[in-house]
């Protein structure tokens, strides 16, 4: 039984204040490094014993990495930006309000405090609530080392339970947020066992409205595969489509589709059984919801 | 009802321990650091069944570390709990053990100057196990032919063999059954479930033991009874009582954890022992939730009734899941046929109870010991009999339940004693029009997604187990009142507050004896060497048990200081009376229609000065009753009939617990109660791998989860009050209420679920995975 009060393996702490000091210690030979953000994850892996790192090296003190800047349409966040920060600036922009509820949904406010995006989305967690709303923003990562920088896609950045498309000394630099044109709405919603709880099953959802016409819809369920999944035109039978009651058939249809999309698995959460059950009502909801918001000013 | 008007009974009043709670100044047992001080770890069983080989503790001394096993420890067989009479105490269990029966048993302890160094010990240990056969369900365990946890265990001083791994067993009848449902124009049987919930109290279990050259022990522990402690403390070490002192440390919530002597605390003594070094010992999270847990049960339950909705018979059986340790099936068993028996009136019933060893976690005392599992059964057949009979549900429970001036034994057969305070009717029928009862609808009128349903729970608890005779349970408490020369007080008493605010009230009850403000009542520390017995703080005995205990000290100190002040004055004492100073709060006594007067400060001052000796009160007292505090549930939930979750949307919460103490900390308990009520009906359970013996939720809040102000209904919808009821065996009129607080909820819960959807859910808890289940077989669609 493992002591949830302490970690007893011995570790190394640094915490440098520019990237360019980062990426010094990264390189060092034959390091054992694990990045610490908020540490909200890592530390209780690391009490669980399932990561027992030599060293650990904190972003939390490098300015750089701490940013929201909105420039030629993308929303860019710097990686270690706390959540209660992230929360705040997506509240504030209509079209992304699903990432406003999917990151201000995670832990409580002790959390959201302490924690980071970048945190949420490379511990690779299936329930991760930045994610859904992330994936059907079509977001993507910059990610940087000492020798340079890429961008992925978050699709094809997280790989499974845990595992990231990370290399050995690179970091997270930033998490680029398109953001979409006008007539675009998006919600959230997440299923829990009680009000402060990782998912059983969370949704996002972004519909592209022109007027009572669906031109587009993207929708990702979470904690129903081993990676958050995003369905891009569920059933393909919402697109160009006149959606005159967002209760109507099409739209149940389009849930089952969701439905039949998931591969969701029994856990201590719930069952796989139930998932499959909730995630059309879940998403019936979501697009309702979104739907409203797509309509514009008057909504 | 009372004429009279407190000082400060029944007033809200700053809670003494507020603020240093608040700004986390108090002290609790993990905050006590000693000098030379170790830290203790306990090796605990991945295994659920398996005998110990061997255990190599080389690798742990090498570090420097004090390890103790199985082989140095005192074999004395003994049960952490120490409530009940040697007879009827059941003992299966020794400081560690040579065989483990669950996962999450202690199998040996180091000591070591910090607690990595402490947990990196255990790691170097090395155990042989020889795995046996483990058993998880209470059905299999009954089995012929299912492999033993035990083949005898203590019964007081006798072995006892087990058979069938069957703990014990209780069979209590009354008047002629099969006459009763004979006589019934209506029989209906259910059976009904609920979950194996953990106590999830803030503080975990933990102790610093601190070993004293003379041979003795001081003990700061989580403990509800530093008294038990201590005596069983010096049966197992051999110590004579005179040389352990327990002392009574604020503890961070209880629910009944740690009513026993916790197995953690006997462990920690031998570690100090033999290290010679005080030792502290606190469970992680994990290791309290394989510590122990709330009594899960099974029960069948079957009603006779007439036409007209009066009962004839009733018949409760129920198969116990004790888990690995018997710590008190037997009188649990007794409560449960007397939570059955005290609700409603049954010319003739039956109950039997069996409690089954199993594999798993523990179960002992939580909040309601086995009343909130038997009322949820009860007040869920209560409203299946009313449907049947087409009766409104308030009706049938007015006809029948058991109230004023009627025989009444809450506490099982043996502590019976007749009611004389009773608000059940008040209760019943305000709460019904602060709920909107008439309102509520039938459920094959509702229609859409969210349907909400109203449901009614009534309960009661005991207030402590005292009664006219001695009986299966000890009840009784000590208190000392003493008057200082300044016109202040100070109580000294073995009671313990659990976080509801029972010391409080006891400085409360002196105050209001003694005519001096509560501010002016200090409650002294407390330990063993100076205070008298007291059971335990349990069985929702403080304020009615402790504090008529405390009454009596103050009430003989106030005598005393009158007879001073009677010389002093030169008047009868008997003619002389006290009243509090609106001002200063101090005692003012006075002869009433003269100006002879004189403070309580006073006249301990001269007392004092002249050698005439201090005011002062001792009482040893055992109640000779145990009233029920009564309990009323009116709960509206919404359940959304696509995904099968359920809202609690409002609850009316009402209690009569006699006169109230403190109001606004009784509407908190009831708050905190209702809360987790809810959770016992939708969610709180802990489940087992068979494979493993493993908790599924792997002993963390993570995955064990609870409910939190989150689920509860708004501030405006929860409605909490009291019956206007005086209970005159009780301090001032008080009676209890801790745990009737939760007793009635998970019925009216069910009850309310009923009311919504048509749809009768009996095994708790209803998850969402349930209910939708149960939804789709009726019909609905998502
Ligand atoms: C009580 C509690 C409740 C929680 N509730 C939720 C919830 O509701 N929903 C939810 O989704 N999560 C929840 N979490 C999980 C956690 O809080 C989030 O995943 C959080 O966003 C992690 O961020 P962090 O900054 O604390 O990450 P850390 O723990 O510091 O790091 C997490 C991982 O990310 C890596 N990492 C951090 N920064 C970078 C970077 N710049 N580049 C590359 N790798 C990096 C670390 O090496 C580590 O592997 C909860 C956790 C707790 C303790």
């Amino acid at each position: 039984m493992h002591n949830s009060r302490i970690i007893t393996n011995e570790f190394d702490f640094c915490q440098p204040a520019t990237l360019t000091e980062l990426f010094g210690l990264l390189n060092e030979p034959g390091g054992d490094d694990r990045l610490i953000a908020g540490g909200t994850d890592i530390l209780v892996m690391m009490k669980e014993g399932r990561h027992c790192p030599k060293r650990l090296v904190s972003t939390m003190k490098i300015d750089e990495l701490d940013f929201i800047e909105i420039k030629d349409g993308v929303m860019r966040i710097g990686a270690a930006t706390k959540l209660k920060k992230v929360a705040a600036a997506c509240r504030e922009i209509k079209s992304i309000l699903a990432l406003h509820e999917g990151v201000s949904s995670i832990g409580k406010l002790q959390i959201l405090n302490m924690a980071t995006i970048a945190g949420n989305i490379c511990t690779a967690s299936p329930a991760a609530d930045s994610v859904p709303p992330l994936l059907t923003l079509g977001t993507t990562l910059t990610l940087k080392s000492g020798d340079g920088e890429r961008q992925v896609a978050l699709e094809d950045f997280i790989l499974g339970p845990g595992k990231t498309a990370i290399g050995r000394d690179e970091i997270v630099y930033s998490v680029n947020i398109p953001l979409p044109a006008e007539g675009v709405g998006s919600s959230f919603r997440k299923m829990e066992r009680v009000g402060a709880d990782i998912a059983k099953i969370n949704i996002a959802i972004s519909i592209k409205r022109n007027g009572d016409v669906c031109e587009s819809c993207k929708v990702a369920v979470g904690s129903c595969a081993p990676t958050a999944l995003l369905i891009d035109e569920p059933g393909g039978i919402l697109s160009g489509q006149l959606i005159s009651d967002p209760e109507s058939d099409l739209i149940r249809r389009a849930g089952v589709a969701v439905s039949e999309a998931i591969r969701p698995i029994d856990d201590i959460r719930s069952t796989a059984e139930y998932r499959r059950k909730v995630a059309k009502v879940l998403f019936m909801d979501v697009f309702q919801v979104a739907w409203d918001r797509a309509k514009g000013d008057a909504s | 009802m009372s004429e009279k008007k407190f000082f400060s009974v029944g007033r809200d009043t700053q809670k003494k321990d507020g603020y240093a709670k608040a700004t986390g100044a108090e002290i609790f047992s993990s905050d006590v650091i000693l000098p030379g001080m170790l830290y203790g770890r306990v090796l605990r069983s991945p295994h659920p069944h398996a005998r110990i080989v061997s255990v190599d503790t080389s690798g742990a001394e090498a570090m420097g570390a004090v390890c103790i096993t199985y082989d140095e420890v005192p074999k004395t067989v003994y049960n952490e709990r120490q409530v009940s009479i040697p007879e009827k105490t059941y003992r299966d269990r020794t400081v560690l053990p040579d065989i483990v029966r669950h996962v999450g048993e202690g199998v040996m302890a180091v000591a070591a100057p910090t607690e990595s160094l402490a947990e990196k010990a255990l790691a170097a240990v090395k155990v042989e196990y020889e795995l046996l056969p483990g058993l998880f369900d209470p059905e299999e365990a009954l089995k012929e032919g299912a492999p033993a946890l035990y083949p005898e265990v203590m019964l007081g001083d006798a072995v006892l063999p087990i058979k069938n791994n069957i703990a014990c067993q209780r069979i209590i009848e009354e008047g002629d059954l099969a006459e009763g449902f004979a006589k019934a124009d209506l029989i209906v049987e259910e059976s009904f479930a609920t979950g194996r919930v953990y106590h999830g109290q803030m503080e975990t279990k933990g102790v610093v033991c601190k070993p004293e050259a003379d041979g003795g022990i001081t003990v700061w522990p989580t403990t509800q009874s530093i008294h038990n402690t201590r005596q069983l403390l010096g049966r197992i070490f051999s110590i004579p009582l005179s040389k352990v002192n327990v002392h009574r440390v604020t503890i961070g919530g209880a629910f009944g954890s740690s009513i026993q002597m916790n197995t953690p605390i006997a462990i920690c003594v031998a570690l100090a022992r033999k290290a010679g070094k005080p030792v502290k010992l606190v469970l992680t999270r994990e290791e309290d939730m394989y510590n122990h847990c709330k009594y899960p049960s099974r029960i069948k339950l079957k009603y006779g009734v007439t036409r007209d909705g009066m009962i004839t018979a009733g018949q409760l059986e129920t198969l116990v899941d004790a888990g690995a340790h018997n710590i008190q099936v037997y009188p649990l068993l007794g409560c449960m046929a007397g939570w059955f028996v005290s609700l409603y009136r049954m010319p003739a019933l039956r109950f039997a109870g069996t409690g089954v060893y199993t594999n798993k976690t523990p179960a002992c005392a939580m909040q309601g010991y086995g009343n909130p599992q038997v009322t949820f059964a009860v007040e869920s057949l209560m409203d299946i009999i009313a449907e049947k009979l087409g009766m409104d549900p308030i009706e049938l429970r007015m006809k029948n339940y058991v109230g004023m001036g009627q025989t009444f034994w809450g506490q099982g057969p043996t502590v019976r004693s007749i009611i004389r305070s009773c608000g059940v009717e008040e209760m019943l029928v305000k709460g019904r029009e602060m709920i909107g009862w008439n309102e509520r609808g039938r459920p094959e009128d509702k229609t859409g997604r969210y349907r909400r349903g109203i449901g009614v729970g009534r309960g009661f608890h005991t207030s402590g187990t005292g009664a006219p005779q001695p009986g299966e349970v000890i009840d009784y408490s000590t208190a000392m009142v003493k008057i200082n020369e300044d016109g202040s007080a100070d109580v000294s008493t073995a009671l313990m507050c659990h976080g509801g605010g029972t010391l409080d009230a006891i400085a409360k009850i002196v105050g209001e004896e003694l005519g001096i403000a509560v501010e002016l009542v200090g409650v002294s520390p407390s330990d063993t060497a100076t205070t008298g017995y007291d059971v335990c703080t349990h069985a929702t005995r403080g304020i009615y048990c402790g504090g008529a205990a405390a009454l009596r000290a103050a009430t003989t100190a106030r005598k005393s200081i009158l007879e001073i002040a009677a010389k002093l004055l030169d008047v009868n004492p008997e003619a002389l009376m006290i009243a509090p100073d609106p001002e200063s709060g101090h005692g003012l006594i006075y002869l009433e229609g003269t100006d002879k007067r004189i403070t309580v400060g006073e006249a301990a001052k001269t007392a004092q000065l002249k050698g005439w000796g201090t005011a002062i009160g001792v009482a040893s007292h055992r109640q000779t009753n145990c009233p029920p505090c009564f309990v009323t549930n009116f709960i509206e939930v919404e359940v959304d009939t696509w995904t099968g979750e359920i809202r609690t949307t409002r609850a009316v919460a009402a209690v009569d617990a006699g006169t109230v103490m403190n109001p606004k900390l009784t509407a908190g308990q009831l708050e905190g109660g209702l809360c987790r009520g809810i959770a016992l009906a939708l969610l709180e359970d802990t489940d087992y791998d068979p494979e493993t013996g493993r908790m599924t939720c792997n002993g963390g809040f993570t995955d064990y989860k609870m409910y939190t102000a989150k689920e509860m209904p708004m501030v405006d919808d929860l409605q909490v009050f009291f019956a206007n009821t005086y209970e005159p065996s009780g301090p001032f009129g008080a009676k209890g209420v801790g745990e009737a607080a939760n007793n009635a909820t998970a019925g009216a819960v069910a009850n309310a679920v009923q009311n919504a959807i048509g749809i009768r859910i009996n095994d708790a808890p209803m998850t969402p995975e349930k209910v939708l289940k149960r939804l789709e077989e009726a019909g609905f669609n998502n």
